[in-house]
């Protein structure tokens, strides 16, 4: 397998990760806030982590994105 | 939970964005935007500012992975300053419990002055030097970092990243005390103190004290972040949604720093820092005089300083890959 094919692979797979993140906050945000007013100290957890989850899964993503763009980069110059 | 509409969620993207772009390419954290900005859609104060600390570190993880990635990040200066800012912040903290004793009154005033001395100090001084570095090419002044790094207090550390060959651990903590000390004195996180000294007095790169510095406001997030939604001031939906605006915004925000000559970075920081200082003096003066007229001048400039630098940044950052 390339690199290029790699490099490809990882984005996909990073740009999923983060839509499925959203989607699940996003969906599920009613309960998530619920927790704030029952159990304050699961709701920091799980706020924090969602944050740094988020986080780190888009700066990943835009790692790879710049990758698969210098990798198409110097593919055409090297054809 | 602060019910939000498709307009809402827009507004939010867009202020996401902004605070991204201004983030990524001063190393500021951004709550001085974000928390008047949610304080005026209505957000009560204590969730604008929780809400803000949480956006606040998410950001600075995409914007410290991005700086790392073009190696503006100097790991082992980053977690010294954030040792010793903990307990600077702390010492802020007992210094505004200590003036809230005497008179709400007298706290809002001191930090109102501490702003305008210390943003205008540094606005001054950087503004002069990049000017002049900028006339000359020269490096920023190293008369005051050669002092700063002839204090021999045991143990030395090297600094390879920063291209520092010997200095005391005790001078970084004590830096970042100091600027722990102001930031939470005067409830910010302290990007806007900490950049200027990280350059002149330790003597970094200017975009390695962008890079670590953001790398200090991703602890001091997370520690704010935690402390917060303990006490329930962070509602999850609009952090998330303003992460994603500026998600983007980072990456053009960070992007620009690769174009911009150091010199040139340290002027429009210095500009834009005296702006900030100056919307502050219209606002003491409203509030001190009860001129209102002046309270409005305060937030027109403050709008109008946000729009002129994110504007400056992107088409910085699109002009700089257009012709390289």
């Amino acid at each position: 397998m390339s690199p290029k094919v790699k490099i490809a692979i990882g984005t996909s797979t990073s740009i999923l990760l983060v839509i499925l993140s959203y989607y699940l906050i996003l969906s599920n945000h009613a309960v998530i806030s619920g927790l704030n007013e029952g159990n304050r100290l699961l709701y920091a957890f799980l706020s924090t982590s969602i944050m740094i989850l988020l986080g780190t899964l888009i700066g990943i993503t835009w790692d790879f994105i710049d990758k698969l763009f210098s990798a198409e980069g110097l593919g055409s110059k090297g054809k | 939970m602060f019910p939000v509409d498709i307009y809402l969620a827009i507004y939010l993207l867009f202020i996401g964005f902004t605070v991204g772009i201004l983030s990524g390419f001063f190393g500021f954290g951004g709550g001085f935007i974000i928390t008047p900005f949610l304080f005026a859609l209505g957000v009560p104060m204590n969730v604008a500012v929780g809400t803000s600390i949480a956006q606040i570190l998410g950001t600075s993880i995409i914007a410290t992975l991005r700086h790392r990635k073009l190696g503006n990040v100097d790991l082992k200066l980053g977690i010294i300053i954030a040792a010793g800012s903990i307990i600077g912040v702390e010492v802020g903290a007992q210094m505004v419990e200590y003036f809230k004793r005497i008179s709400t009154e007298a706290l809002n005033t001191s930090i109102s002055l501490t702003y305008i001395l210390v943003l205008s100090l540094i606005s001054i001084f950087m503004s002069r030097e990049a000017w002049k570095s900028r006339q000359s090419n020269n490096p920023p002044s190293s008369k005051i970092t050669n002092r700063v790094q002839c204090i021999r207090v045991p143990p030395m550390i090297s600094l390879p990243r920063s291209n520092i060959t010997s200095i005391s651990l005790w001078v970084i903590l004590f830096i970042g005390f100091i600027t722990g000390m102001l930031a939470g004195f005067m409830g910010a996180g302290g990007g806007f103190i900490r950049v200027p000294l990280l350059i002149y007095l330790i003597g970094c790169e200017t975009v390695v004290a962008v890079g670590t510095d953001l790398l200090e406001v991703l602890f001091s997030g997370l520690y704010g972040s935690l402390s917060h939604s303990i006490k329930g001031n962070v509602d999850i939906l609009l952090a998330t949604i303003m992460l994603a605006g500026s998600s983007v915004g980072t990456q053009i925000g960070v992007s620009a720093t690769k174009y911009v000559k150091g010199a040139n970075l340290r002027l429009i920081f210095g500009f834009c820092v005296g702006l900030i200082s100056l919307s502050i003096v219209f606002k003491l003066i409203s509030e001190l005089l009860e001129i209102y007229a002046f309270g409005f001048l305060s937030q027109a400039l403050l709008v109008l300083t946000v729009v002129s630098m994110v504007l400056l940044v992107t088409i910085l950052s699109f002009r700089g890959r257009k012709q390289g």
